[in-house]
């Protein structure tokens, strides 16, 4: 593997000013995203009219909302070194069986049920492929991603599921506490959830040590398969609360239901400054990253450029924002 | 006893083949017949051409996701020069210019950029899906007659098709390049061991890039091809076709990894799918399938192979 990530590049030994550039590589790796959003934000203030809109900034939280929250799991997932390409077959899955079960008059409570169950499950299958049979976390959630989109498209039959007349279930999406959209509360919460636990628990901090080094995160005791069949099942139980959203908000499913998202994801955390190749990274990174993201696609809709545009802009700024975090690295 | 296990591990692969051939041909009586192979190999050739690509970029140790988009914009090249009725002479010296500058630019960013193959690939396939629908608005660009199409896409040479005749050919310079050339064994050698490369005072990079540069080429040239077979350009066009490359390679016997795969097991592979994929279809098997059998081939294979070494 290269060694140009983490101190293995040997940029922060013996030298006399390496007190102040660690310091501001530190600053510059956790919070350089911020000074790319801030200046895209008042950048597409101005430009763009209806852009700093009571209305339309609570649009944007909304947006951001669903990435972000599927965004945990990829950005765990990354921080122990693999990749998750599965995670819009599995937020179709779950979307699928929501909606039949909601249609079919189902309970609600036993909707989340089925929900969260799908996500874990299909992450527990690609966790025991990858840790215990290690076959390549690519290979294996490459594999996920086409059955499990050949799964949703035998079920559906290549319709869409819609309709669903349950004022209960839209509230996930649509609904609102106050004047803050449900999805911002939920993502507020998960987000708690999840920074409070990982951020101060041994098990964050393993996945953090498999990503560095998994032989000597072996050597040294940790339960890496368990580590890593968890860190699957986390981007699958976000990949469903991620869809059950979005199923809402739409009020309907369709085959090709979250397809690509897994790029958006990964765009998102690496945004955020998470490196590629693991071992760093933090959350909140992940949520800036998809802040930004989410500002960058609703300036692009507001303007009345064509989605496609997106898509390209999407592709350059993944390449170039790792690129970038490349420079960085590597700039002794 | 030993030594039949011995060879049914040894050739596990064109077994496989012929119990295939042999269950079909119990179900259909046409299926043995010369007429039939013809067909099959004309409609594996798209996909054999640009596993082609797939199977250096994966035995230098990456991986290439970007291969359909590519083809995809190759149909919408060709069918803009039938239409400019410009000579294939052009088409084709273009279509290899304008791959040889993809090719360029994903090695050099994979290498010099240090972005991971799987998100430069990741990130072209977006780009160049994206541009082709802003392009083309969405609409497919139909071919007008031309010679061109009526030689390729439906003439045959010497009994043969003249598509399956051009995928005989690229298999054989592929074949020549990885056995037969230092480039190849340098690929092979990437592939198992990066960094002894380098040390070895191997270009390791500029081989990567050439490799990428070659994967590129095979795009082009199979979206070439299918523009031929469909004569229609589309920007949609090989949607799924890298994953079914990737399940062709890897059941080829190509380990993801790297370092290993070989030219007649990539061939191999690219048949045994379109044979799956046909009998599906001639059972009437819900084309959906056959998303979860692509899903199914690339596991079964990584774990068979792996087992093996």
């Amino acid at each position: 593997m290269r060694e140009t990530t983490g101190k293995a590049s040997g940029g922060e030994h013996g030298r006399a000013d390496a007190g102040m550039n660690v310091k501001f590589r530190f600053i510059f790796e956790n919070y350089g995203i911020v000074i790319p959003l801030v200046i895209v934000f008042i950048g597409l203030s101005i430009i763009t009219k209806g852009f700093i809109d009571g209305k339309n900034l609570i649009n944007i939280l909304r947006q951001i909302s669903f990435l972000s929250i599927v965004s945990i799991g990829s950005t765990f997932v990354i921080i122990s070194g693999g990749i998750d390409l599965s995670v819009g077959s599995i937020m179709g899955l779950v979307a699928v069986f929501s909606t039949i079960w909601v249609k079919s008059g189902g309970n609600l409570f036993w909707m989340l049920v089925i929900a969260l169950i799908t996500g874990l499950a299909v992450g527990v299958v690609n966790g025991i492929l990858i840790a215990n049979f290690t076959i390549p976390p690519f290979i294996v959630t490459l594999a996920t991603m086409i059955a499990g989109r050949g799964v949703i498209l035998l079920i559906t039959r290549g319709y869409n599921i819609s309709g669903l007349d349950c004022d209960k279930f839209l509230f996930f999406g649509r609904g609102y506490i106050g004047s803050v959209p449900f999805p911002v509360i939920i993502m507020v919460v998960v987000y708690a959830i999840f920074m409070l636990y990982m951020g101060g628990s041994r098990f964050g901090r393993y996945i953090y040590a498999i990503g560095n080094n998994e032989s000597a995160s072996r050597v040294a005791g940790i339960a890496v398969k368990k580590v890593k069949i968890l860190v699957y099942m986390i981007a699958g139980l976000t990949g469903a609360i991620g869809s059950v959203i979005l199923v809402s908000r739409m009020n309907l499913a369709t085959p090709m239901f979250c397809s690509g998202i897994e790029f958006d994801c990964i765009t998102a955390v690496v945004l955020g400054g998470t490196a590629i190749t693991g071992g760093r990274g933090k959350l909140i990174n992940t949520l800036m990253g998809a802040t930004l993201l989410g500002i960058v696609n609703n300036g692009f809709n507001l303007m009345g450029i064509s989605s496609y545009w997106a898509s390209v802009a999407k592709g350059f700024i993944l390449i170039i924002a790792i690129i970038i975090y490349n420079l960085r690295v590597t700039k002794k | 006893m030993k030594t039949i296990i011995k060879f049914v591990q040894k050739n596990t692969l064109l077994l496989f083949l012929f119990f295939l051939i042999l269950v079909f041909s119990v179900f259909s009586d046409n299926f043995l017949t010369f007429y039939n192979a013809v067909n099959i190999l004309k409609r594996i050739s798209v996909t054999g051409i640009i596993s082609l690509g797939t199977l250096l970029v994966i035995i230098s140790g990456g991986i290439d996701v970007s291969v359909g988009a590519l083809a995809a914009l190759s149909t919408i090249v060709t069918a803009a020069f039938v239409n400019y009725n410009a000579s294939p002479l052009l088409l084709l010296g273009f279509i290899v210019f304008v791959a040889f500058i993809f090719g360029f630019f994903q090695g050099v960013t994979i290498t010099k950029g240090r972005v991971p193959p799987i998100i430069t690939t990741l990130a072209t396939m977006t780009i160049v899906r994206g541009a082709l629908m802003l392009y083309t608005k969405g609409f497919s660009i139909n071919n007008a007659p031309s010679r061109l199409l009526k030689v390729v896409g439906r003439g045959k040479m010497v009994g043969m098709p003249v598509l399956v005749l051009i995928m005989f050919f690229l298999y054989i310079i592929s074949w020549i390049i990885l056995n037969k050339t230092k480039f190849g064994r340098y690929v092979y050698a990437i592939g198992g061991d990066e960094n002894i490369c380098r040390l070895t005072g191997i270009k390791v990079d500029l081989i990567k890039i050439w490799v990428y540069v070659f994967a590129s080429i095979m795009s082009f040239l199979g979206g070439f091809v299918l523009n031929t077979r469909l004569n229609v350009g589309q920007p949609t066009a090989a949607t799924g076709l890298e994953l079914e490359c990737i399940a062709a390679v890897v059941l080829g016997g190509a380990n993801l990894a790297g370092g290993e795969g070989t030219v007649s097991g990539t061939f191999l592979g690219v048949v045994i799918l379109g044979l799956l994929v046909n009998g599906l279809n001639m059972m009437n098997v819900v084309t959906y399938w056959q998303y979860i059998l692509q899903g199914c081939v690339i596991l079964f294979s990584t774990l068979i192979y792996s087992k093996r070494v």
